[in-house]
């Protein structure tokens, strides 16, 4: 009997295929009509595996599935590259038996507790960066190489991606206290939602921020000579004298800041890659290219903190490349420039089509090829692959709550029992639960403009475990997609919400899980209901206080950039993980605003409350302030993120607030 | 040939005489110490809920 073959990919997020947007190059390849038929594109890239998490997989899993003629493609290093506290190491005889036998036993794994949490927003005094370790690239080289002597056993074609990284993104935004470090050129303005033990940290970085220099250096200066009484870390006094360096290299006082941050470099706590980062920008301000250059390679090869390949890493995939002359090697630096990236390490989709069409190029088997599109099929399971936990990623992340369909229903009664007039107008925030999952589901709730009060839940009640489980927007999805759909099967209606902030139906069915879309309503149940123009109002207010709450904001970039690690995988869950112009802003809640009015507008059409002028005006505002903050941001990245693009761009969304 | 643990262990058992059956058994013993070992260690599940952010190797908030 012939075979199908299929394509394997082994990757991390730079490969994970999750999401609306489909520009990750593996949808590229599949919706190619060059697959003869029954060609799959199966994946098993998820964000945070390692070689060792895919040396694992391959031999506990994949490699029972492979045959003769299949085409795997090996894209990894940028997690290799960042330390984690948990062991990965060789995937050798020893690890497989372990494993092996976990299996056999059936024994239940359980997730591994961190020492080294990673605080949202507030200080963490215990962060020990000693018990946090990278992959050796030698441990790296092996396991790959394991991967790869198999495949050639097989006669299975390698195609082995040398991964690159964007040289210009900040460095240490992965781990432990980095929120707090200022770093020089970024202006962001973070103070008023940290939180630290010592106050006089916040009112000084307050100072910093507003350009105060002299008030904040005066401050900061104190904390260091007072800091008897405060319980911090070692790391506390390092991290005082980083701001106060690049206080001083902001006053141009730059042999000052160099001596400061040099002698830092000293020390053991200190955050080298920040450190280097900021030696590199005061030698640029200085006009010192090379030496800025030579630091800004310094910073990014001490930086174990963030997902970028790193070039010892590049090296040992050369080695491969030159000692296995089977395999095909794709130089991602050869063919991708470096404006192809936003974030850390994923490429935008004109860098996603460059590869798509490499990979292609590459392919040798012709059996592969024909007339059809290819199916992805998606396989992810874990970060903790490597030591023996094969929990599927909806399992492992625990996206079902342990309750059943039944005690979901019990729980939402019990929590909507009140009297008529206190459901309309009790808050969906003030409220407290003893499962505290329910309670921050519930919290999630309230970023959607039509989840306010509990009447809001008692028209949209969670009904499924996934409603309550760890990735509560899987609720806000499934509940507003037959709105959407509503307004699709009217021609008229659809036609007026067309601006590309409005998702489809079919869009935002992409992002749930295959379980959960059973359970989707075929009909917004609220528009068979009595008139409630109260409910409009609220909606519309709410999506109103929401838009002037983001203008008032004005710029994100610098905030959204430092806190890129804290955004980052929730919003790859909703748009895919591929590098995208609408990450420099909140784009989220702009498209729950949109899926919003969507609501508020089917509800005044079907109750008829003359109220359209008033959605049409909201409706404008938003497409008004989407394509602004797209314009700019694809000008201020053109342009490198210089700062007078971004003042501009920041004071043209401050004074469209003053049109709403 | 593929060699399974109880290969490993019906190869000791097929050893005749007592000090070389002694000898395998404690070579078959420092094998599986790193299992016992990994197996021992200690793990915490936590509570399900949004309130493990920060607490996975790759962080979700």
């Amino acid at each position: 009997m012939k075979l199908n073959n299929n394509i394997f990919i082994l990757g991390d997020s730079t490969s994970m295929t999750v999401g609306c947007e489909n520009q990750m190059y593996p949808y590229l390849l599949s919706n190619k009509k060059i697959w003869s038929n029954k060609v799959k594109i199966k994946n098993y890239s998820l964000a945070g595996n390692t070689s060792s998490d895919i040396a694992s997989l391959f031999f506990s899993k994949l490699k029972y599935e492979i045959n003769t003629g299949d085409v795997v493609i090996i894209y990894l290093g940028n997690c290799d590259s960042a330390s984690s506290e948990i062991t990965k190491g060789k995937y050798n005889y020893y690890q497989h038996a372990i494993n092996k036998f976990k299996l056999k036993i059936k024994l239940k794994e359980k997730k591994i507790k961190l020492k080294n949490k990673l605080n949202y927003f507030s200080w963490n005094n215990t962060f020990d960066s000693d018990i946090e370790k990278t992959i050796p690239s030698q441990v790296f080289k092996y396991n790959i190489e394991k991967v790869i002597n198999y495949c050639n056993q097989k006669q299975v074609q390698i195609i082995l991606i040398k991964a690159s990284a964007n040289e210009n993104f900040l460095p240490g935004l992965g781990k432990g206290n980095f929120i707090f470090y200022k770093y020089l050129g970024l202006h962001d303005k973070i103070s008023d939602r940290l939180e630290i033990d010592d106050p006089r940290f916040i009112s000084a970085l307050r100072e910093h921020e507003s350009n105060n220099y002299d008030k904040a250096l005066k401050i900061y200066q104190d904390i260091l000579l007072s800091n008897e009484n405060i319980n911090m870390s070692q790391e506390y006094p390092i991290l005082v004298a980083n701001n106060i360096a690049v206080a001083k290299a902001q006053k141009k006082l730059f042999e000052e800041a160099e001596y400061i941050l040099k002698l830092l470099l000293n020390e053991n706590d200190s955050r080298k890659e920040i450190i280097y980062f900021n030696l590199s920008k005061i030698y640029q301000l200085q006009n010192k290219k090379k030496l800025s250059l030579e630091f800004k390679k310094m910073s990014y090869e001490r930086d174990d903190s963030l997902y970028r390949i790193r070039e010892k890493y590049k090296k040992k995939l050369d080695e491969i490349y030159q000692e296995n002359n089977k395999i095909a090697f794709i130089e991602m630096e050869k063919i991708i420039g470096q404006s192809n990236f936003i974030d850390h390490c994923h490429l935008l989709p004109k860098g996603q089509k460059i590869m798509a069409d490499e990979i292609l190029k590459k392919i040798k088997n012709k059996n592969l090829i024909g007339k059809h599109k290819s199916i992805i099929e998606n396989s992810i399971y874990n970060p903790e692959l490597y030591r023996g936990n094969y929990k599927k990623f909806h399992s492992y992340y625990k996206t079902f709550a342990a309750f059943s369909s039944n005690e979901i229903k019990e729980l939402f009664e019990e929590i909507l029992d009140e009297t008529e007039k206190k459901i309309k107008i009790r808050k969906i925030s003030s409220l407290s639960h003893r499962n505290y999952s329910i309670e921050l589901a519930m919290k999630f709730y309230t970023r959607h403009p039509i989840y306010e009060v509990l009447e809001d839940l008692k028209i949209n009640t969670p009904k499924v475990s996934s409603d309550i489980g760890r990735f509560p927007e899987y609720f806000l999805i499934r509940t507003i997609i037959p709105y959407l759909v509503e307004l699709e099967r009217i021609k008229n209606y659809k036609s007026f919400f067309c601006h590309e902030i409005f998702r489809s139906s079919d869009d935002l069915k992409k992002i749930l899980p295959e379980e959960i879309k059973d359970s989707i309503d075929g009909y917004p149940h609220e528009l068979n209901k009595k008139k409630d123009p109260e409910r409009f109002n609220r909606i519309i207010k709410k999506c109103k206080d929401m838009l002037l709450n983001h203008l008032k904001q004005g710029s994100q970039i610098y905030e959204r950039k430092k806190a890129t690690i804290f955004w980052y995988f929730r919003e790859t869950l909703r748009f895919g993980s591929h590098s995208r112009l609408t990450m420099m802003y909140d784009r989220v809640s702009l498209e729950y605003i949109g899926e919003a009015l969507v609501v508020a507008f089917l509800i005044e059409k079907k109750m008829n409350l003359k109220k359209t002028s008033v959605v049409i005006k909201m409706k404008k505002h938003l497409e008004e302030i989407v394509d602004l903050h797209q314009k700019y941001c694809s000008l201020i990245h053109k342009n490198n993120y210089d700062k007078s693009d971004i003042d501009k761009y920041d004071s043209k969304l401050k004074a469209l607030k003053g049109s709403i | 040939m593929k060699k399974t643990s109880k290969d490993l262990i019906n190869f000791v058992i097929s050893k005749k005489g007592k000090l070389e059956r002694i000898k395998y058994f404690l070579k078959l013993f420092i094998y599986f110490i790193p299992i016992i070992f990994s197996l021992s260690s200690k793990h915490n599940d936590a509570e399900a809920s949004a309130s493990q952010a920060g607490d996975d190797i790759y962080p979700i908030f």
